[in-house]
């Protein structure tokens, strides 16, 4: 957040574990941006009050009114945010398995230029983030932790490489790109970038998780600062809730150096911060003022 | 007496944690539950570990925060290039609805204007649908584009002046047609048993690669990309 007149950042925005849990079972059912919108207000207002209270729920609505932007509900389809594991790994993994079917059925029956080693390939390499987000969620019960999370960021870093890859042949592939195909793989992405910085914020390896995160955002500014709403094989209308939502992925991911910089110039243990995240149950979204 | 008493008092009162500075992440306290529960006579102790607290309710002792590895600065940059990309997208959707609308409306127009050709003129010697709707293709389609593509550079120069950046050239559109779109239906006698190739090859003109709305979606693309490394804005 930024002073309107002087221009300096006064405080970091920051969604806690209530906001990832409202959200992530609000959007559990989404499989695209194409369908957020004024709909994911409402989809909020759906899931009842079972276990939040109603004004938790309101609170998360007037939130995304607010801020007149799909930013937050974009966290829902994307798994994005510092801190991704406070919404849980096994809310990230059922989530990750969604993309994992719906990536099996379109290699099945719509996508024509990927040759069958390839699809083998893509098959295989989603078999892995999966069993990698797994032990990811088991890696808390370990007596040494930290080194779980270490060699699970390694690992995802050559993941999102892969996935990296697989996009960009997408969208150099010839006419329109496929959008169904396209989001399910940069949902893969961005899960892998997400637990890599997760991890490392874990680990306090907060330096690591800076040089990281700032790859990732300049990676997503060239993934997907070229697309437009016309890019697509859908209707452009369609299509620019999609532009919207890369857009705001892009601005979350560009802007995540900047707050673990600022944990890191306050000497904030990364460890103890994620858990707090978690364990926040009043407020879905915190500021942390940099002054 | 009474000095070394109190400050052996103080000692015993002070926050353990400080006495480990060599492992400073240790000295947050995440006490997020009720920062105001917490004992204010504790409070009065570690007077000399000033604590600072934010709204989520972490307290953090005055340990001085190390340099920042980044440029704050650099979100203003963001925000811009953000600023502009929305400015590309909403303007391509915009031609493209336009253009939509316009092609529709001509079309139709097209179909009333081909029930109109004399019975003769259907015949012999029709006349060639380049000549024949020529002006109407400039009303109906092409200002109204244009139209519409004006509007999208006036909002990019707001940009502009919103953030009191130098005037370029780069943000301007090309309005001229190198050459004339409409040669390619030249050949196409304007009568009723051409209706359908007409429409077809007007829906290209327009729509198609290349077409006039396609024109105006390359060159939002590279402005855009032009503006966004734009020098002036460093």
């Amino acid at each position: 957040m930024k002073d309107a007149v002087s221009g300096k950042i006064v405080a970091h925005l920051q969604e806690s574990g209530l906001a990832h849990s409202l959200i992530g079972t609000a959007m559990l059912g989404v499989t695209s941006p194409v369908s957020l919108g004024l709909s994911a207000v409402s989809q909020l207002a759906n899931i009842g009050t079972g276990i939040y209270t109603a004004v938790q729920i309101n609170q998360l609505k007037t939130m995304i009114e607010g801020l007149q932007s799909l930013q937050i509900a974009t966290l829902g389809v994307s798994l994005l945010g510092v801190g991704v594991s406070v919404a849980g790994f096994l809310y990230m993994r059922k989530r990750f398995n969604a993309v994992d079917k719906r990536i099996d059925k379109l290699l099945d029956t719509v996508i024509h230029g990927f040759e069958s080693q390839q699809k083998a390939t893509l098959r295989s390499h989603l078999s892995q983030v999966d069993g990698i987000v797994q032990q990811a969620s088991q890696a808390r019960t370990l007596k040494n932790p930290k080194a779980e999370y270490s060699r699970i960021a390694e690992r995802m870093a050559e993941e999102a490489a892969h996935f990296e890859g697989e996009l960009e042949f997408v969208l150099k592939m010839n006419g329109k790109v496929n959008h169904e195909l396209f989001w399910q793989l940069a949902q893969t992405l961005m899960a892998c970038n997400s637990v890599r910085i997760d991890c490392r914020i874990r680990t306090n390896e907060l330096r690591n998780a800076l040089d990281v995160a700032l790859g990732v955002g300049e990676s997503y500014e060239r993934l997907f600062g070229r697309l437009t709403p016309l890019s697509f094989d859908g209707k452009a209308t369609q299509m620019a809730n999609t532009i919207t939502a890369l857009k705001d992925i892009t601005d979350v991911a560009v802007t995540k150096p900047y707050l673990i910089d600022y944990l890191h110039s306050r000497r904030i243990d990364g460890s103890d911060y994620v858990d707090q995240l978690g364990q926040e149950k009043e407020r879905p979204l915190l500021m942390l003022p940099v002054a | 007496m009474k000095e070394p008493f109190r400050r052996m008092i103080a000692f015993f009162r002070c926050n353990i944690r400080s006495f480990f500075k060599s492992s400073p992440a240790k000295g947050i306290s995440c006490t997020a539950s009720n920062p105001s529960g917490h004992d204010s006579q504790h409070h009065d102790a570690v007077d000399s570990f000033a604590t600072e607290q934010n709204l989520w309710g972490f307290t953090a002792d005055a340990i001085p925060p190390l340099p920042l590895l980044l440029d704050p600065a650099r979100l203003d940059r963001l925000a811009f290039r953000r600023q502009v990309l929305d400015w590309r997208d909403d303007s391509i959707l915009k031609i493209n609805q336009c253009a939509d609308r316009v092609l529709k409306e001509f079309s139709a127009h097209i179909v009333t204007m081909l029930k109109a050709v004399p019975i003769w003129r259907r015949c012999i010697w029709p006349k060639s649908t380049s000549e024949i709707i020529f002006h109407d293709f400039n009303r109906f389609v092409r200002w109204p584009i244009q139209h519409e593509a004006q509007l999208s550079e006036n909002r990019i120069k707001e940009i502009y002046d919103r953030r009191k950046l130098r005037e370029t050239s780069v943000r301007r559109f090309n309005y001229e047609w190198a050459d004339s779109p409409l040669n390619c239906i030249e050949q196409i006698g304007f009568r009723p048993s051409n209706e359908a190739k007409i429409i077809v090859a007007i829906s290209h003109i327009v729509q198609g690669d290349q077409g006039l709305s396609d024109n105006f979606h390359r060159q939002i693309i590279s402005i855009c990309a032009a503006v966004i490394g734009d020098r002036n804005f460093d």
